[in-house]
């Protein structure tokens, strides 16, 4: 439990929110290292240090703490919510997903979209994929998105140009063959205007996915 | 640069001492095992630039454990330069000679080749036992894990562990052991 | 042509917009474009063409932009565009068609006014970390301070599945165990 304490004040792990149904991953059980190494995960210190010595017996008495992990889970979230609520979370950063890129950005950042991209110079967008948020204290993981109406982030597109000529210079040696072909992809300046977390994070809204939609 | 972020730098640029027990570890598989830490790459701020890897001391390099009959297969070629200068050691002559030199080169063979690969191989300390210098020992803060575990011999057991040790089947009567 | 060269000649930049561009608004940084053209030269044709058919829905739709229409005789067609930063930038439309500067114009609305180079970075931040850069010592546990090295605990390899010897000693014990049951009933 206190591993579990331990893992869960770097980082909170929350479920599928839409559901309201908070998941959290005890690393204390999770005998592989190499198991969680994909995750973003903090290592199970707690696990790597207890060595278990190859005569002691592996059956040992499993307490039912699942109303425990329950009540803590409640616990840190009522926190992250309380900062959130009294604006104490400071400044906020956010995982977004855009163009098949994942981009960490901060209210006031600039990004570029290097691909095609419609939007216009003056265009305030709103980007939907949010993969994480997270401010000094906490962080939100999404499995991959967060909740659609949980986190805002907003953008302003600033710049829409070409990027330097590119050269991509073809030579096949001793064979008389090249070729020189210029390309200039499309640019998309963003600046990042705002962050924010809408609502309680294991709050339920009534009406989902219907945020800056017209019906 | 104010103080604190004087210190951010430092604690994030700071060199690390990692220890390795090469005790009846195989030195090929090791030495994919050290190579990220002496170049830095198993760090979140590697890039091919920054100055960033860490030292790391081998000991009980006496002990190693090379695969199959490698001890005897396994060639190492020096050329002094000279015509007929050529040698070739096998791999137990050169532990014999050196019980350092073969996770030395192995390291080394498995660092990336430029520049920085004799800088690198600097920060590797080995030790052919676990007597290592306190100067070195004092600077050491973590443990890499071994790959393989350490095998125990019969006579590692205590003999109280032995004798209560279950007994699957008796031996018939006539079966003659050796 | 290598980086190199290219920095010798062109240089490069990191993202950047003129005056905190974007953070309360978005302010129009193209103020004034020139159409050049010659009236009678076929290089000039398209260019012809869309200030007969496009220039006034662009000037509509960019108030902010002051378009200036130049004919020269017997010279051929360019776009000037000039931004509020004092940034300029040229360019030549010799037989392109009526589409191509469409596109051109688009192109030059929606600049900066900063010269075109290539970006180091894709991305700019005031604040490179929120929850601290990392260091080495990040997510450790604090025990491992406090070990003295060379420690057994933290170099042996941790056992992933039972062993065939551990199996049997477990099997020995519920043996046992089951043994020791059967005994205390009877008696």
């Amino acid at each position: 439990m206190a591993a579990l304490r331990a893992a869960l004040r770097t980082c909170t792990r929350l479920g599928n929110i839409g559901v309201g149904e908070v998941v959290t991953r005890q690393t204390a059980a999770v005998p592989l290292v190499s198991l969680c190494r994909g995750l973003r995960t903090p290592p199970a210190i707690s696990s790597a240090l207890s060595h278990a010595t190859p005569w002691t017996s592996q059956q040992e008495v499993v307490v039912d703490d699942t109303e425990a992990e329950r009540n803590f889970s409640h616990e840190v979230i009522e926190k992250v919510d309380k900062q959130v609520r009294e604006g104490l979370a400071g400044r906020l950063f956010a995982v977004v997903f855009l163009q098949g890129k994942q981009h960490l950005v901060t209210p006031g950042d600039l990004m570029v979209v290097q691909t095609f991209f419609p939007p216009n110079t003056g265009d305030s967008l709103r980007l939907e994929k949010v993969m994480m948020v997270g401010s000094r204290d906490f962080s939100l993981y999404g499995r991959p998105l967060l909740g659609q109406d949980l986190v805002r982030v907003e953008a302003t597109v600033v710049e829409k140009t070409l990027s330097h000529c590119r050269i991509y210079f073809y030579n096949r040696r001793r064979k008389n063959s090249r070729r020189t072909k210029f390309n200039r992809e499309t640019h998309t300046i963003l600046r990042i205007n705002r962050i924010e977390i809408t609502h309680g994070i294991n709050e339920v809204p009534e009406v989902t996915g219907v945020d800056g939609r017209t019906l | 640069m104010s103080a604190a972020r004087r210190v951010q730098q430092w604690a994030t640029f700071g060199r690390m001492w990692y220890l390795y027990d090469g005790k009846w570890q195989n030195p090929l598989e090791s030495a994919d095992k050290i190579v990220p830490y002496l170049d830095g790459s198993h760090k979140p701020i590697f890039h091919p630039l920054n100055d960033s890897g860490d030292h790391v001391v081998v000991i009980n390099s006496r002990d190693i454990a090379l695969p199959g009959d490698e001890w005897e297969k396994r060639v190492y070629f020096h050329h002094t330069g000279y015509a007929g200068g050529a040698t070739w050691t096998l791999a137990w002559q050169l532990h014999e000679a050196d019980p350092t030199m073969i996770i030395r080169k192995t390291v080394y063979n498995k660092l990336s080749k430029n520049l920085l690969r004799r800088g690198r191989l600097a920060r590797l300390h080995i030790f052919p036992d676990d007597k290592v210098p306190d100067s070195i020992l004092k600077n050491v803060s973590a443990q890499m894990r071994q790959l393989r575990p350490v095998p125990r011999r019969l006579d590692h057991y205590p003999q109280e562990e032995l004798e209560n040790f279950p007994k699957i089947f008796d031996w018939p009567k006539d079966h003659v052991i050796n | 042509m290598t980086t190199k060269t290219w920095n010798l000649f062109w240089g490069s930049n990191f993202v950047r917009a003129p005056l905190q561009n974007g953070v309360g608004r978005y302010v129009q940084q193209l103020q004034r474009i020139t159409f050049k053209f010659c009236k009678t030269h076929g290089g000039s044709k398209g260019m012809r063409e869309y200030i007969e058919k496009e220039l006034i829905g662009f000037a509509r739709e960019n108030p902010g932009v002051v378009v200036y229409v130049k004919p020269r005789r017997h010279r051929s067609p360019c776009l000037k565009a000039e931004y509020l930063n004092g940034g300029e930038e040229y360019i030549s439309t010799h037989v392109n068609t009526c589409e191509d500067i469409v596109k051109w114009v688009e192109y030059l609305r929606g600049r900066s006014g900063y010269p075109v180079e290539r970006l180091r970075k894709y991305h700019h931040t005031d604040y490179p970390s929120i929850q601290g850069p990392w260091t080495p010592w990040i997510h450790r546990h604090p025990g491992i301070n406090i070990k003295e090295y060379p420690c057994e605990e933290l170099s042996a390899v941790q056992p992933t599945e039972i062993s065939a010897t551990q199996k049997l000693l477990e099997l020995y014990e519920q043996q046992k165990q089951q043994q020791e049951g059967v005994g205390s009933t009877t008696s």
